[in-house]
């Protein structure tokens, strides 16, 4: 016969589990990253739409922001893979998601935009708003679920802002693209930031 | 204190450094040997050991790879793993409710 604590032994693993799913967060490089460099995208197109720029500029402008987007990422992700010590399941559902987005959002802007002669970024920040819900819950991020419904509101503001009923302030200004633009900076480079600085003090925890 | 026959528990997992590795390998997908010794406080020679015991019990499976020169071995829960580690938890909660 053996006396244990059954409560102290399930306190024990409940603490092991727990400092194990700590060590696994986000680090949010790649929320900041994307979030300067579709900003900077969107900030262009309107100082090209105001320049009264016509032609492929606007194509070549977005196959750069995204391709540098991508290229950056995959190194990253390539880079983490071979020295990771740690892989977690939240983490490999929260690659699938934020690559399933990805995609959804280069034919949005490859393809919906081009052939339906209209701005993709409502639907985009639709897309972005369930990318960062389930972000915000796997992470336990409490300040993307923030962005997740504020990027919701946008993309209602958005749609109102291209629609025949909204006045525009500019005729070549594009009102949805500088709102989304901004919302890129508070809603997604913002949050990273804050990310960026848990898993640093996280890591320096451990 | 519970007094109560150790039989009950799964021998295997029934040791604090297996306990402890168990229940790392059950929060993450994958984790490699550094990432284990840091977590569960264990010389190398301990944990080689104790991961030993618990492949051949069929718990964990290991994979070896190569980082340029240096070999990393990373761990990862198998499926038999994780039900005798379900089930040693509720046997836990069971000595609890009694």
């Amino acid at each position: 016969m053996e006396q244990i604590d059954p409560k102290q032994e399930l306190a024990f693993i409940r603490k092991v589990i727990q400092d194990s799913r700590r060590a696994a967060v986000d680090n949010g490089v790649d929320y900041i990253v994307w979030g300067v460099l579709v900003s900077l995208g969107m900030f262009a197109t309107i100082g090209l739409e105001l320049l009264r720029v016509t032609g492929t500029a606007y194509l070549f402008l977005w196959v750069a922001v995204m391709g540098g987007g991508w290229v950056f990422s995959l190194v990253r992700h390539l880079r983490e893979r071979s020295t990771e010590r740690v892989r977690t399941m939240a983490g490999s559902i929260l690659n699938a998601l934020w690559l399933a987005c990805g995609i959804v959002i280069m034919i949005l802007i490859f393809v919906g935009g081009p052939l339906q002669r209209g701005s993709p970024s409502p639907t985009i920040a639709a897309v972005l708003g369930i990318g960062f819900l389930v972000s915000g819950v796997l992470l336990d991020f409490v300040y993307f679920k923030v962005s997740a419904a504020c990027w919701w509101a946008g993309s209602a503001a958005m749609f109102y802002l291209e629609s025949p009923w909204a006045r525009p302030a500019h005729p070549r200004l594009h009102a949805d693209m500088l709102l989304f633009a901004v919302m890129m900076i508070l809603c997604q480079v913002v949050p990273g930031i804050i990310l960026y600085r848990r898993w640093r003090n996280e890591v320096a925890g451990d | 204190m519970a007094d109560f026959d150790h039989t009950l528990l799964d021998d295997i997992i029934h040791s604090r450094i297996r306990l402890a590795i168990m229940a790392v390998l059950v929060a993450v997908e994958q984790a490699e040997f550094t990432f284990l010794k840091e977590k569960v406080n264990a010389t190398d020679g301990n944990l080689s050991v104790h991961l030993k015991k618990l492949d051949e019990a069929g718990y964990v499976s290991a994979h070896k790879r190569f980082v340029g020169r240096k070999p990393l071995s990373s761990y990862r829960l198998t499926a038999r793993g994780r039900r005798a580690f379900e089930l040693y938890v509720e046997r836990l909660e069971e000595l609890i409710r009694t």
